[in-house]
């Protein structure tokens, strides 16, 4: 059996009972969401809370609406809602699919998407979907709030721009561009539920002569935290969309990316995988014919 | 060793309700076996990887060896014991034992509970479905074909 | 009434689907202690120190123990180089240097943190080839760290591969890998007032291993007893594990009962993963297929000390001949010691590796010579009647209907004929055992009672051990077949040494067999003290009666009956209420093979099996999908048809992870991946769909003409899926496992070499 350490816990009702909590605890207090990444992270030795102070309680940390044309998810909302939700499946069905490669239905039932992006992995499977939206997150804090751009949220693996204190309160998700199409495409070591790999979020727009008017290209698992391949996607603006530039494109993404070799894979494999799906997500999304 | 402070955790296990007072450090699984003597559900990794631990809060599917026992207060939990007894079986219990889709049975509770849950989302899942649901509980005896059969065939309606 | 061929369900299924079927982690008993294990860190050294001091200050501590405390025994499965405690040096990470036993699980691991340990660090070697190296360290005092070499010759190899038409060399490897069993190793140890060791315990072999636990724990045998729980798989990993010795310990030390559990990562890292195996083999042919030569020289990784690898090993290096006739064969296999977790038995037991070897190259050989790879095999493949090369008698042999059924139901011909791109087909085949002789080298057998209640219910004793298999359910269909009542009269005892037979256990495949065989004969026993009784009550010849649906009856005339019931009470009345007891037992005519020739007839029957894997392979990406699965069996008979599909569903599945996803990764000698994680098992959407056939060749020595199907039913997966890969994209993967990095690196590097169409472009597009 795999022990924790002893700690300390606090169940608030309200945002300004946790920053309470959290002030008096300092560096040794964590805030808990769903857990699944953190207790794992306790398990294994590499945080040891002192006290936990979970945000289960928080009623406006909750649920998924609609605001204009975009749409506001409470960052304790589970993963299973944001795939299951059926205003997300509507309009970022791509954010649904993504989110659905998460771990397995137990982890998205209690995980939550506030948590995922707290948690900041490299490879998350929701953050190229997020990256590509140009999600905004507000954060809470007692000395005030502010919203952040996601491109601007992730420091480095495991690190964020959250002060101590700050809670992310929640994720403003914009509508996509018009008349745009978009994908998320990911490979693990197995088909379901593993840690993604490569991880690829794709908006496209064309104009009405085939031209490329709008691409976003959201990598993930490939640099310290997930990123816009803006060199490939400025490569590929105006032209029109066929084979070899697909072909282009791809390897212009993955010449952009930074990938280490770790346990899982190594860097070129990894390099491998991006030109892999980013050229299917390009072909799928408006390309006919055969890239080669 | 400092004696760590209890909190309380008031909770309706299996239609029973138990008013404990646990560490913050205990998870859910450990609650259920050692204070609860609910060994069905069980520790094939402590991780949350290998779903043997599976048990149900209110309706989700929860790993319970990384939920922490504290922040179910308040809520009901359904394990295995729960689900049926001699006599009075599941429809699921009853295929997974008729169709053969238990072998060792160290991975049969969690991934009973993980099919109970599968089942009340979507009554009839295509075997896609059934088996990305079940991505989060491995079975090293059976490579899975009778587990989904046995779902499959509960969905069905079907009898042996 | 349900009987032999019938798809019985798993007799304690209702209790495991209600989770109430109690594990050993599930049992408790008053006054029970937590035990731990202090693990060496570093691959290679020598204790300088162990300071515990601060380790019995911690409340509820009762006792540490350091190797200075345990038996000065030396002991092993095999070969004698274990300790329970590691006394002078550790010989990896993760070796036993101290056990704990406390109150709780807590205060046993601040006990664990608070020991400090000195170790001088030693040059450390991980590679079983550079381990042979003279220059290398050694681990222990064997020269060049060889543990056990295994030479065998037949016939004259040079002139094999003189006359041969065709030769093909290759070398190929595959890692240690994990069983991935879902309950972790674990026991319960107690020492009662008159000093005897009761060790609950899963274990496949309870009666060898308590001989071994006993010596190494310097108890004569009778004060030692094992009781094996219901338990949560094994495939080969659940047989001996210092573990158990170190509860025995603690609970002598403390005479308090002691359970110790392990966490999955210590499983992992203790456990006893499959030998790491690298395999160079040759193999010469003529012209229309004949198999002429075959050289193979294995060399497997035996880890800090021998459990079973060297005979792994051999199996590896030998068994295959006596599935194709290879005229003339040299076989040489070193086990070789490394500064790794010591390698054990994993399903197959050599087997696969050597299947993966052989078929590839078999696969490559047709390829070469033009010839049908079905009739080639047919051909070279051996045949009922046969005594093989190294003296295998094969009783029954179903291979060629096993190649001929699987390729049909596959397609096999007309997909190989009309190939798509990137797909492809590949065919494997494997023979085994059905128990070995050379397990224990007293006998081979194995025996059982059958005991009848006044109440007409039995109770079946046997001593081998269902590891979840359902080895105790096919047992009880052939008492209760034998004995013409339901199953629900049947009851299978706890195995349990102080009471059960002394049995070899369940390993190469024997259980069904072996066990089936034995209380086939103890039913019958039983059977036979009725009849004598009923022959009295209906004035009829013994002979004459027949045993059917709870009646004893006269056959023929069927209304001159007594019920079963009766029958026994009867018996209980004349003999004072003494029970009614069948024995029985089963010794077949193996032999030991002679040391030198390592020629003789080791197993009473050989079960065969063909399989054919269909696969996609995406070039880009190296992810290799299995499409379609045949599985064809030579199983003898089915007695339950249900429980036998799920053995070769299991097989398939974990042959899968073996062939495409699994391995043990070390970094220096430690393990990067002791967790699910990174060590990656088959999920269920992995799986093709798995189509099983069974062949029923009705052996003469198998219980109703049955033989093993546990091994084979994960032999043949790594060979049919590497030919499969090398029929869609023409990469020949030598190296286990096939992920998809692997291949796509060797498909990147032939792209580079050949461009990207190559000159294996093949086929039309879908």
């Amino acid at each position: 059996m795999v022990r924790l350490k002893p700690c300390a816990y606090r169940a608030p009702f309200t945002v300004q009972e946790a920053w309470e909590a959290a002030s008096r605890w300092g560096e040794e207090a964590k805030f808990i969401a769903g857990g699944t990444d953190l207790v794992v992270q306790m398990k294994r030795g590499m945080i040891e809370p002192r006290c936990l102070i979970s945000l289960r309680r928080i009623p406006e940390l909750k649920g998924i609406s609609e605001k204009g044309d975009a749409l506001l998810i409470g960052s304790m909302t589970s993963l299973w809602e944001v795939e299951k939700s059926s205003l997300v499946n509507q309009r970022w069905p791509f954010l649904a699919r993504a989110v659905s490669e998460i771990g397995s239905p137990a982890i998205r039932h209690i995980g939550t998407i506030g948590g995922n992006l707290c948690n900041a992995s490299p490879a998350a499977d929701s953050f190229p979907a997020l990256l590509v939206c140009d999600a905004k997150l507000r954060l809470r804090g007692p000395s005030g709030e502010r919203v952040v751009p996601i491109s601007g949220f992730f420091v480095s693996p495991s690190r964020t721009v959250l002060d101590q204190n700050e809670i992310l309160h929640s994720i403003l998700l914009p509508a996509l561009p018009e008349k745009s199409r978009s994908l998320s495409l990911r490979l693990g070591r197995k088909a379901k539920a593993d840690l993604a790999l490569v991880g690829v979020a794709i908006v496209l727009g064309l104009d009405d002569s085939s031209q490329i008017r709008e691409i976003r290209i959201g990598l993930g698992g490939v640099a310290p935290t997930v990123f816009r391949a803006k060199g490939a996607e400025a490569s590929a603006l105006g032209k029109a969309l066929e084979p070899s530039l697909v072909r282009k494109v791809a390897r212009k993404a993955a010449e952009e990316a930074q990938p280490v070799s770790d346990i899982r894979g190594s860097a070129d494999y990894k390099r491998d995988l991006v030109i892999a799906l980013v050229s299917r997500g390009l072909t799928e999304l408006g390309c006919v014919g055969e890239v080669t | 060793m400092i004696k760590a402070k209890k909190y309380p955790l008031r909770v309706k296990v299996n239609g029973i309700s138990y008013k404990l007072r646990v560490e913050a450090n205990r998870t859910l699984l450990d609650v259920l076996r050692d204070d609860l003597g609910l060994t069905g559900a069980k520790e094939g990794c402590g991780m949350g990887e290998c779903g043997s631990c599976t048990v149900l809060l209110g309706d989700r599917p929860v790993k319970s060896c990384i939920f922490l026992a504290v922040e179910a207060d308040g809520q009901s939990i359904t394990t295995i014991e729960g689900l049926g007894k001699p006599g009075s079986l599941d429809p699921l219990q009853k295929a997974f034992i008729e169709r053969g889709a238990i072998q060792c049975g160290f991975c049969t509770p969690g991934m009973i509970m993980a099919a109970k849950a599968l089942l009340s989302e979507n009554p009839s899942p295509p075997d896609e479905e059934i088996r990305h649901y079940l991505s989060g509980n491995i079975c090293r005896c059976t490579g899975y074909v009778k587990i989904v059969d046995a779902i499959e065939a509960v969905a069905k309606g079907e009898k042996r | 009434m349900k009987g032999i061929g019938d798809s019985v369900p798993l007799i304690r299924g209702e209790e495991i689907a209600t989770g109430r079927l109690n594990y050993v982690t599930d049992l408790k008993a008053p006054g029970m202690l937590f035990g731990r294990i202090l693990r060496s860190p570093i691959p290679h050294g020598k204790i300088l120190n162990i300071d515990f001091k601060k380790a019995l200050r911690v409340p509820g501590v009762k006792a540490v123990l350091t190797g200075r405390e345990t038996p000065q025994q030396k002991f092993g499965p095999l070969l004698e180089d274990w300790e329970i405690l590691a006394t002078q040096k550790v010989r990896f990470v993760g070796d036993e240097v101290v056990a704990v036993a406390a109150s709780d699980p807590d205060a046993a691991e601040e006990a664990l943190w608070s020991i400090h340990a000195e170790y001088e660090a030693l040059p450390a070697v991980f590679d079983p080839r550079e381990a042979m190296d003279p220059a290398a360290p050694l681990i222990h005092e064997k020269e060049r760290n060889i543990a056990m070499v295994f030479e065998v010759e037949r016939g004259d190899i040079k002139k094999g591969f003189e006359t041969s038409d065709f030769i093909y060399e290759n070398s190929f490897s595959s890692p240690q890998i994990y069983h991935a069993y879902l309950e972790p190793n674990g026991c319960l140890a107690e020492q009662d007032g008159q000093g005897r060791v009761t060790l609950t315990l899963p274990t496949q072999t309870p009666a060898i291993t308590r001989v071994m636990y006993a010596k190494a724990l310097g108890l004569p045998l009778d004060k030692l007893r094992l009781v094996i729980p219901p338990y949560g798989g094994a495939f080969g990993g659940k047989q001996v594990h210092n573990l158990h010795l170190a509860a025995c310990l603690l609970a002598m030390k403390t005479g308090k009962p002691v359970k110790m559990v392990i966490d999955r990562e210590e499983d992992f890292i203790s456990g006893n993963p499959k030998v790491n195996i690298y395999m160079d083999v040759k193999i010469g042919a003529r012209k229309d297929g004949k198999l002429l030569a075959k050289e193979v020289r294995v060399i497997g990784g035996a880890g800090g000390r021998v459990v079973f690898s060297p005979i792994i090993v051999s199996t590896a290096g030998y068994r295959i001949d006596s599935l194709y006739k290879f005229e003339n064969l040299k076989t040489l296999g070193y086990t070789v010691y490394t500064n790794e977790t010591p390698t054990a038995a994993f399903r197959g037991f050599g087997n696969p590796e050597s299947v993966f070897a052989v078929e590839s190259s078999i696969d490559m050989v047709a390829r070469e010579l033009g010839v049908d790879p079905l009739e080639m095999r047919i051909m070279n493949g051996v045949k009922s009647g046969d005594v093989t090369t190294h003296g295998w008698k094969i009783t029954s042999c179903g291979l060629e209907e096993c190649i001929r059924k699987a390729a049909e139901r596959a397609q096999y011909r007309k997909k190989r004929e009309n190939p798509k791109l990137n797909r492809g087909i590949g065919m494997a085949c494997c023979n085994h055992v059905s128990g070995n002789r050379l397990i224990f080298r007293d006998f081979d057998g194995s025996s059982a009672l059958v005991k009848i209640g006044r109440d007409g219910d039995v109770t079946l004793i046997h001593g081998e051990s269902d590891m979840g298999q359902g080895l105790d359910t096919v047992l009880a269909q052939i008492a209760a077949g034998e004995l013409g009542i339901p199953m629900t009269r049947v009851r299978v005892a706890q195995v349990d040494t102080e009471t059960s037979p002394f049995s070899l256990g369940c390993i190469s495949s024997r259980g069904t067999f072996f066990g089936g065989n034995a209380v086939k004969k103890a039913a019958e026993h039983a059977r036979s003290q009725l009849f004598e009784v009923a022959s009295e009550l209906l004035e009829a010849d013994p002979l004459d009666l027949s045993l059917q649906e709870e009646r004893i009856f006269v056959k023929g005339t069927p209304d001159k009956a007594v019920s079963f019931q009766k029958a026994v009470q009867e018996l209980y009345n004349r003999r004072g209420g003494m029970p009614v007891i069948g024995m029985g037992f089963y010794k077949p005519n193996t032999e030991i093979p002679d040391f030198k020739t390592k020629y003789g007839n080791i197993s009473p029957a050989y079960p065969f099996a063909c399989h054919v894997a269909e696969v996609e392979v995406d070039r880009e990406t190296g992810i290799v999908r299995v499409i379609r699965y045949v599985a064809a069996h030579d199983i003898g008979k089915a007695i339950n048809p249900m429980l036998a599909e799920g053995q070769v569903e299991g097989g398939v599945a974990q042959g899968l992870g073996f062939a495409l996803m699994e391995e043990i990764k070390y970094e220096k000698g430690r393990i990067g991946n002791p967790n699910f994680l990174d060590y990656v098992v088959p999920g269920p959407s992995d799986l093709p769909p798995i189509d099983v056939i069974f062949v029923e060749t009705n052996d003469p020595e198998g219980p109703y003409g049955g033989k093993g199907v546990g091994e084979p039913a994960l032999n043949p997966v790594a060979g049919a899926i590497a030919n499969a890969i090398y029929d869609a994209v023409g990469i020949r993967v030598t190296e286990l496992p096939m992920t998809p990095e692997r291949l796509r690196a060797l498909i990147r590097a032939r792209d580079k070499e050949l461009g990207p169409t190559g000159s294996e472009s093949k086929g039309t597009l879908n």
